[in-house]
């Protein structure tokens, strides 16, 4: 019980340092965007939009099977963030990608932003239903569905980004065997060993560079702030792991 | 005026609530939690599935009627979708027929399914060195090799390759305790976003 509840405050601990973190930064860079990391593959999913349109094929995009009642919902989110400049650029050109998901909530939401893109324009009307699809409920079954999307003659590209496990390797296959450029990335260690091999290295998301999206696309200062309490958690985790081995090592604290 | 903020204002309370469900050792926050607001979202995920049911359906109807080749797999999907349907409707989760269709189609399919998620791993894991060849691919081969070395060689001879396995496993497990720490700060930013209303997922900006 004791345990459970110094997890807890050292978790609540963590949320408040983080919210701290991100105040600070989030004031201090309130008018200007400070330079981040970058990560090359969110900037270059909307030029996709240009150039498969001159081909005249679509975008097919995986979702993944991140709930959003679930504990990859914020992976979800980040994946959305990360393609919302695709998604505009789509409306604006009205070539909607093909976005595919195994998961309901996370098949609402996606349609939800693509409904909302259009409407920003004044254009909601033109907006297809069909353009976002729920496949299946089971992460295998869904990358096999949609790994057939793929294999059909109209889409020109294909980008795989949220939460996966191995099953993304059908969904890369299925473009490699067709010659199309497949970008993305995943949080989860299972889908990015199935990743790694199949893209090249600036096409690849991985880990926590998944949560740069927001900052890569829109320039916030808000994303950016984020990044850089997330860098500054980053230093107090190590520090405090660093610590606990240097208390282990001296016996203090029992065993 | 409320198509914008309300959405937003009940995404920041239901999160901060459940926030300190799980933070705060406190039973009514709990409760509330566990009673009221994830039994909600739960009613409100099985009303997704409903109109994300509808969706599959209706694409696979559209693409039945449109002019497209490769009409046969939306045809089966439509069938089997609509077959399991009343079949549920009829007998229930657990009836007999329900089951059956379970345990000899859905079951058999999704391990035919992995197998070949397995063989197209190792294809990928092939083909990287022929295709790309940095230092990241050649240590990607090379673990790859080991940890298979490892496994094989492990359940053959345990003594013998007990030590080289306890390495390897601490090094994956260092390695993946890594990354996931990394996307655990990540998903706390982006949470914290979310909760003070910065970034507004659900409703327009």
């Amino acid at each position: 019980m004791i345990n459970q509840t110094l997890m807890q405050m050292m978790a609540l601990g963590v949320v408040l340092v983080a919210a701290i973190a991100f105040a600070i930064y989030g004031m201090r860079y309130r008018n200007q965007s400070p330079p981040t990391r970058s990560v090359p593959v969110f900037p270059s999913l909307a030029d996709e939009v240009g150039r498969v349109a001159e081909e005249g094929a679509a975008i097919h995009v995986a979702l993944g099977n991140g709930s959003l009642i679930g504990e990859d919902a914020m992976t979800s989110v980040a994946a959305l963030q990360g393609l919302s400049a695709l998604i505009d650029l789509s409306a604006v050109y009205d070539t909607p990608p093909l976005i595919t998901t195994s998961d309901p909530t996370l098949y609402l939401l996606a349609g939800d932003w693509m409904r909302r893109a259009y409407t920003r324009l004044g254009s909601a009307d033109l907006y297809k239903s069909a353009a976002v699809q729920f496949t299946a409920t089971s992460p295998i079954t869904y990358a096999a569905m949609a790994a057939t999307y793929v294999s059909d003659s109209g889409i020109g590209s294909n980008i795989v980004l949220g939460a996966f496990t191995q099953e993304a390797t059908l969904l890369t296959t299925a473009a490699e065997k067709r010659s199309i450029h497949s970008s993305g990335g995943t949080t989860l260690p299972q889908g990015l060993g199935a990743l790694y091999p199949a893209l090249d290295q600036e096409q690849l998301v991985m880990g926590e560079d998944m949560f740069a999206g927001s900052a890569a696309v829109s320039q916030s200062s808000a994303g950016s702030a984020s990044l850089w309490a997330q860098n500054v958690l980053r230093w107090l985790v190590i520090a405090g792991i660093l610590g606990g081995a240097l208390i282990s090592l001296a016996g203090i604290g029992g065993a | 005026m409320f198509k914008r903020f309300l959405p937003t204002i009940m995404a920041m309370l239901a999160g901060i609530l459940v926030l300190l469900g799980y933070l705060l050792p406190l039973d009514f926050l709990v409760t509330l939690r566990d009673v009221v607001l994830l039994r909600w979202a739960m009613i409100l995920a099985a009303f997704a599935l409903i109109v994300a049911f509808l969706n599959l359906l209706f694409v696979h109807l559209l693409r039945l009627t449109s002019a497209r080749k490769k009409k046969f797999t939306s045809l089966l999907v439509v069938l089997s979708a609509l077959g399991t349907l009343i079949l549920v409707l009829v007998q229930g989760a657990e009836g007999t027929w329900t089951q059956q269709v379970l345990n000899t189609v859905l079951i058999p399919g999704e391990s035919a399914l992995l197998a070949l998620t397995a063989v197209t791993l190792i294809v990928a894991g092939m083909r990287i060195l022929r295709a790309r060849r940095t230092a990241g691919a050649v240590v990607f081969v090379i673990a790859a090799g080991i940890i298979l070395l490892t496994t094989v060689a492990y359940s053959v001879y345990p003594n013998v390759f007990a030590v080289l396995r306890e390495g390897v496993n601490t090094l994956a497990t260092a390695g993946m305790r890594g990354l996931v720490m990394g996307v655990a700060l990540g998903v706390t930013l982006t949470g914290l976003r979310v909760l003070l209303g910065i970034d507004r997922p659900h409703s327009d900006e």
